[in-house]
């Protein structure tokens, strides 16, 4: 395959990539990885390298739409990235570490807990009276524009979202993802915030704590311009896209699609780390 | 001296600068990646794709200074690169400008804790 051709193919695949990864708040990154490898036969290495770049790129292309919207709560992303930026630092060092098969397996099985968690939830009940004390403290509650007018929403379990946080941007570290599912589970599931609140937030978010192990990632050689061109364009024009859509979609559509993606996604990864023992 | 932000519409404001920051620095980064990609193809389009076997980049374009050094040869690579290094620093500009908000609420956790995220950023990056 030439250049050309190869450059063309993997710019159509990362463009839908980019779309879904808006779509659903996890980031193209995670789909780019399996594409690349599998769907092309690229090397991990710089299939990784590519994702890493792309999920910066679908971070700030969506998330520059976001916050003009006014969904995205700064605040708590800015307070949730200080234990992602730390854990994607630790992750990005612990990838030449750790073997890959051990890191596919848990994060294959932190995938499938979150599409059962995203899948299993009614409605989110978010109230007012909610708040956890340090929520109100750090100024956190906020609200989101509705048909009905501005929506006032509390936060529940702070430190709990922290915690999860940081081994988000450990794992976003390791694979060179943007770990938006685990992004999310942390603000939707444990902090209880709107859908909207927490997936546009994550997109805020997501792009800085990938620059954080991206500063390895080219020491090591990772990056490789001729590869990460056609996938961060791909990827950024799918997000700008995904963002349009995002505004029209409904909350419970947005929750199955991003739990049927987060599934089939999770026994990927888990077969990628037992295939090799089977 | 700054003006300080009150209301609810002044952060709002404040907010979609942040937007459009992301918007202009995104964009500027695709451009030249784009520029670089399509010199890139003219100049080695025909040749076979193979990305198989690791090798890892030429030094050159591991380190943000040693892409802009090679930058005057005129080298697709260099330029690609160049544009992926701007998206990378434009993390950092948009933590410098969330700081900045916060400081004109007078927010001074919320200022350090930016400060903080970009120490880590350039710390990897350097």
């Amino acid at each position: 395959m030439t250049i050309t051709l190869f450059t063309a193919l993997v710019f159509c695949g990362s463009f839908v990539a980019g779309c879904l990864g808006a779509l659903t708040g996890l980031g193209g990154g995670i789909v780019i990885v399996p594409l690349l490898t599998v769907g092309f036969g690229v090397n991990i290495k710089y299939a990784i390298g590519a994702s890493l770049i792309s999920v910066i790129a679908t971070s700030s292309g969506a998330a520059a739409a976001f916050v003009r919207e006014g969904y995205t709560n700064i605040r708590i992303g800015i307070f949730l990235e200080t234990s992602a930026a730390v854990g994607a630092v630790l992750g990005a060092y612990l990838t030449t570490i750790l073997p890959v098969s051990i890191i596919a397996l848990i994060f294959g099985l932190v995938l499938l807990y979150s599409a059962f968690g995203a899948m299993r939830r009614q409605e989110p009940v978010s109230s007012e009276k909610s708040s956890d004390p340090l929520a109100v403290r750090l100024k956190m509650e906020g609200q989101y524009p509705s048909r009905e007018g501005p929506v006032h929403y509390g936060v529940s379990n702070v430190l709990g979202g922290w915690s999860v946080m940081g081994l988000a941007g450990c794992l976003s570290g390791l694979l060179g993802i943007g770990s938006g599912a685990v992004k999310v589970l942390a603000m939707d599931q444990i902090m209880r915030l709107p859908y909207k609140v927490s997936t546009t937030t994550s997109n805020f978010i997501i792009g800085i704590t990938a620059a954080a192990s991206a500063g390895v990632y080219f020491q090591e050689g990772y990056v490789d311009p001729g590869l990460t061109m056609p996938v961060m364009l791909g990827v950024l024009a799918g997000a700008l896209i995904g963002a349009r859509i995002l505004r029209s979609a409904q909350s419970r559509v947005l929750r199955l699609l991003f739990g049927l993606v987060v599934l089939v996604l999770g026994f990927q990864m888990i077969w990628k780390g037992i295939g090799p023992w089977i | 001296m700054m003006r300080r932000l009150r209301t609810r519409e002044d952060i709002h404001r404040a907010e979609q600068l942040i937007g459009l920051v992301l918007i202009v620095g995104v964009v500027a980064s695709a451009c030249v990646v784009l520029v670089g990609g399509i010199y890139y193809l003219v100049q080695y389009g025909a040749s076979p794709a193979d990305y198989n076997a690791f090798h890892g980049v030429p030094k050159a374009l591991k380190s943000l200074p040693r892409t802009f050094a090679v930058l005057s040869s005129g080298s697709s690579h260099a330029i690609i690169q160049a544009g992926l290094f701007v998206l990378v620093l434009l993390q950092s500009v948009r933590l410098a400008f969330c700081a900045w908000m916060f400081g004109r609420q007078l927010d001074w956790l919320y200022v350090l804790m930016n400060f903080f995220l970009i120490g880590v950023l350039l710390h990897t990056f350097v």
